[in-house]
């Protein structure tokens, strides 16, 4: 168990920077998830920190000891890959024994510790087989067990949930949670599920084009995104977003509110502290599950400053617990409205949305959150 | 993977090494090569007396060449392996492709033997049936004629053709077939419109396959095809070397005449070959 | 695949030219030569079987005895120096290629691979000449090295004349099983080298535990395709040594005294049938060898799903 420190963090192939300056503390015994969309860097930033990649400028910390220039094994990690990359050749208990074999452990003391992982693990029965005679979600396990026997100070994960069918990713998700709970090691993960990063983290590191986005709690991602990035990427359907521009300031404005228009209707939007000048671009942007239908939801307040827009239903996705309205806006901007799923509501019918404006979340002109 | 092989003090060492290995053995696999090509541009004096120097103006000349020029037909020899390589793989790609189609499509009474039957072309090399293939172009009459080599070529070169293309043609996405079937495409129209085209990576590593042993081969010219008129380039530099031995420009221009080609066709396609042979090595 | 009671048209048409050519003049003559090998043919050119005569002669009776297993006991000298020196040097540049942290990698593996190209006759008179005393450039290479007291003319004397042939061969062949092993290592995927470098194993024991396992079926491939080309080699003896395979028969091998024994040489008169009979033997040696490896590499070697 140990923290990890990332400072200033570069990584160069050739003449592309895949990683631009990350800087990460990760507390000993937290478990972190790296999200993005694929090509972000996440993955990467998981080898530099496994020693698989050399770090091009920066440091690495484990446990408050420069890592930087050490190999995997003194690094003192263990990593569970994507692939899973058992081999082939050797039975599950060899897999398992490989990496303490290197270490020139003692064989009653490796005996010992394969037992005991697999008992955990439930692996018990399959100690003798090969991978290729065990199922997905089993391989899984043989390469989670693999990591602990290690007992390493840090746990790195890469995607290791993308191969399985969605019911056995669940199960593992839950599994691994567990795991964590009990082992109670640093752990780092990598992913580009959304639901994974929610469920599994302590602490969620966002990740695009090689830089952190933002970093915090899952809920605090979900519901104070720093940036639109963050905003559109968090959250199932995605975030509407509503393009909008500033208005003059009228003299006697209350400097709790933006004046703005959307689709050329004059709106206040609620706002703590923000200097804007006359014409600036903003975007609004709203939940789905928060947007409510004027006439459907009897229990409605509608403040002052809350907006109301008529539209017309474009199409109706019935998930059972929940529906998705997908709509467009005048100016033909899309957007998507949570509703219970024994709504009525149907294609083609015109209804008045309200959005409330304490719902809001809003960001300037090069994407930043205002508060 | 494996940067720090190549990162640490102790591990660079380590790759200087490793480069200095290749680079010996690559030095020793083409400066053989590179030592007669020099050569045969230098006087008989130029050749004895400092073998490992590139030619001067005083040790230049190009005597070897124009005594092979003028002593054996090299042209006529050059162009008669072409027309055999050439039409001995225009045969293995089209009636190879159309015997792996056959195999790998249909499922019919005996295929399994026939499999069995064409994969013994691959294992058992076709020179040891020489006795009677020889017997055979005799009674066909075809001693001394390219066609001789051409039809021999072909059989050898069938069964590797087959095997690898109908390993290829078996991962051709079933719908794309059943879907022409569903138009009533008829299956001649579907092998030479659809699979054909879609076969081209392979039907490339199988040429490199073929190419290769049909130029280099000694063994059938020197049985098959002795005479003048079908004599390959193998075959003729062989046995003018073999009167000109002590003739050392003449030997060596011969010899610089027929790596020369190869040497030039394998600069411009080496990536093509190597990629060829990699892929189909994969199988 | 759809199923046919009888063989429809098309199929037919497919399979016939092509099947027709091969069956022609590649297994019919094959069958052929072994029914050959058990007739006698007299001096009108009339064939008589004979049964298992010619075998009796080719092994037992000295005058063709001696010649056969010579040229056999050569072959398989020929074979394992192939093993000894080309398969390992394969090996080891092909584990060396195969990294992609290397720089220039595959501009080696592609000069490397270049002699595989040339012919074999050719490559014969190369290092005919380099290795011509006359000519001497061997001994000044050598001499740069200090070691060109030791040269000698390797190719004309009986102790040394099959193994410099041997590694001559080795020479212009080291790109196939380079080829194949280089290709079977890329096939390995990535993660497998990286969890076993994050177990703590140096580059040298991925190696040799994890790789060369995996690779194993294809260095059994290897060692059968090297087999079959050695004892089915010819050319480059016939252009470096002729068809007597001198000195004194030193560098016969099959190839040459398969040739001898059909074409005859010099006096002797060329025989079909021995011919077919030493042509039947070496396509039993083949076979024996064949079973060997689908009974040990394809029964007893597991290949591992990567």
């Amino acid at each position: 168990m140990a923290s990890v420190s990332l400072k200033n963090i570069h990584k160069s192939f050739g003449k592309i920077e895949v990683i631009k300056d990350v800087s990460l503390e990760i507390e000993s015994g937290e478990f972190v998830v790296f999200v993005g969309p694929s090509g972000c860097g996440k993955s990467t930033l998981l080898r530099l920190i496994c020693g698989l990649e050399e770090i091009t400028s920066g440091v690495l910390e484990i446990g408050n000891e420069n890592v930087t220039s050490l190999s995997p094994r003194q690094r003192g990690i263990a990593m569970v890959f994507q692939s899973y990359a058992l081999y082939p050749h050797m039975t599950v208990y060899k897999n398992m024994a490989f990496g303490l074999k290197t270490a020139g452990e003692d064989k009653s003391k490796i005996d010992q510790k394969i037992r005991d992982a697999a008992k955990v693990l439930q692996l018990d029965q399959l100690l003798n087989r090969r991978p290729a005679e065990l199922s997905g979600g089993q391989r899984q396990r043989v390469a989670i067990g693999r990591a602990i026997v290690r007992e390493p100070r840090v746990f790195l994960f890469d995607e290791p949930l993308s191969n399985l069918d969605a019911s056995l990713r669940i199960q593992m998700r839950i599994e691994i949670s567990r795991l964590h709970e009990s082992l109670d090691c640093t752990t780092i993960y990598v992913t580009h599920d959304q639901v994974e990063a929610m469920t599994l983290a302590d602490k969620i590191v966002v990740l695009s084009e090689g830089k952190v986005e933002q970093v915090g709690t899952p809920m605090s991602l979900y519901n104070e995104p720093a940036n639109l990035f963050v905003a559109k990427f968090i959250g199932a359907p995605a975030m509407n977003l509503i393009q909008a521009h500033t208005k003059a300031p009228l003299e006697d404005n209350e400097p709790r509110y933006i004046n703005a228009e959307i689709s050329g209707k004059s709106v206040r939007l609620p706002c703590l502290s923000y200097n804007y000048k006359d014409n600036q671009n903003l975007t609004v942007g709203i939940r789905p599950e928060h947007i409510n239908i004027l006439g459907e939801d009897q229990k409605t307040q509608i403040l002052e400053e809350d907006l109301q827009l008529p539209v017309v239903i474009d199409l109706v996705e019935r998930l059972g617990d929940v529906s998705y309205l997908y709509i467009h806006m005048e100016d033909g901007t899309p957007v998507v409205v949570t509703v219970s799923g024994q709504s009525k509501l149907n294609i083609d019918k015109k209804i008045n949305l309200h959005i409330p404006a304490t719902k809001i979340h809003l960001f300037n002109e090069s994407g930043e959150r205002i508060m | 993977m494996f940067s720090s092989l190549f990162n640490s003090s102790k591990n660079r060492g380590n790759s200087a090494f490793i480069h200095l290995f290749l680079l010996a053995y690559t030095l020793l696999a083409l400066f053989p090569v590179f030592l007669i090509i020099i050569n045969a541009f230098k006087t008989r004096k130029g050749i004895f007396n400092d073998p490992l120097a590139l030619p001067t103006s005083a040790t230049f000349s190009t005597k070897g060449f124009e005594k092979v020029m003028a002593n054996s037909d090299f042209f006529h020899y050059f162009s008669n392996s072409l027309i055999i390589t050439l039409g001995a793989l225009f045969f293995i790609l089209l009636l190879g492709a159309m015997i792996a189609w056959a195999l790998s499509e249909y499922k019919f009474f005996g295929s399994s033997f026939m499999r069995f039957f064409m994969a013994i072309g691959i294992i058992v090399p076709i020179r040891l049936g020489s006795v009677s293939i020889l017997e055979t172009i005799v009674s066909l009459d075809l001693v001394n004629t390219k066609t001789a080599l051409i039809l021999v070529y072909i059989a050898q070169g069938l069964p590797m053709a087959v095997f690898i293309l109908s390993e290829f043609m078996a991962q051709i996405p079933k719908e794309l077939k059943e879907a022409a079937r569903c138009d009533d495409v008829s299956e001649y129209k579907i092998f030479f419109q659809i699979i054909l085209p879609l076969t081209r990576p392979a039907i490339a590593t199988v040429a490199v396959f073929s190419i290769i042993p049909i130029w280099n081969d000694l063994w059938f010219p020197l049985i098959l095809a002795p005479g003048e008129e079908a004599r390959t380039v193998t075959l003729g530099v062989q046995q003018f070397i073999g009167q000109y031995v002590t003739d050392w420009n003449s030997v060596l221009a011969s010899l610089t005449l027929a790596v020369v080609p190869v040497l030039i066709l394998y600069m411009i396609f080496s990536k093509h070959i190597i990629r060829g042979l990699t892929a189909g090595a994969v199988k | 695949m759809s199923w046919h009671p009888k063989i429809p048209l098309h199929v037919f048409v497919f399979l016939v030219p092509g099947v027709l050519i091969y069956t022609i003049f590649s297994a019919w003559p094959l069958i052929d030569t072994l029914l050959l090998s058990l007739y006698e043919q007299d001096d009108s050119g009339a064939r008589h079987f004979v049964g298992l005569a010619n075998y009796n002669i080719l092994l037992f009776d000295n005058e063709w005895s001696n010649g056969f297993w010579n040229a056999m006991w050569n072959n398989l000298k020929f074979f394992v120096i192939h093993m000894l020196v080309q398969n390992p040097i394969s090996l080891l540049i092909a584990a060396l290629v195969s990294n992609r942290m290397l720089k220039g990698a595959n501009t080696y593996r592609t000069l490397i691979f270049f002699p595989t190209l040339l012919s074999v006759v050719i490559v014969g008179f190369i290092w005919q000449l380099i290795l011509n005393p006359l000519w001497g450039v061997s001994e000044t290479l050598l001499g740069y090295i200090g070691l060109d007291d030791y040269f000698d003319a390797w190719l004309g004397m009986e102790p040394t004349a099959l193994i410099t042939i041997a590694l001559i061969s080795v020479w212009q062949f080291v790109g196939i099983p380079l080829m194949l092993i280089y290709t079977a290592l890329l096939g390995i995927p990535d993660e497998l080298s990286d969890a076993a470098y994050v177990d703590g194993a140096s580059p040298r024991r991925i190696f040799w535990k994890i790789k060369l396992p995996l690779i194993l079926p294809t260095l059994g491939l290897v060692s059968i395709l090297t087999f079959i080309g050695n004892f089915n080699a010819f050319d480059l003896i016939y252009s470096i040594k002729g068809g007597l395979a001198g000195p004194n028969f030193s560098t016969d091998i099959l190839g040459t005294f398969f040739y001898r024994t059909f074409f005859g040489f010099q006096s002797s008169l060329g025989s079909p049938t021995m011919g077919a009979t030493v042509a039947a033997m070496m396509f039993f040696v083949i076979l024996v060898a064949v079973m060997i490896y689908f009974y040990l590499v394809q029964r007893k070697l597991q290949r591992y799903q990567l």
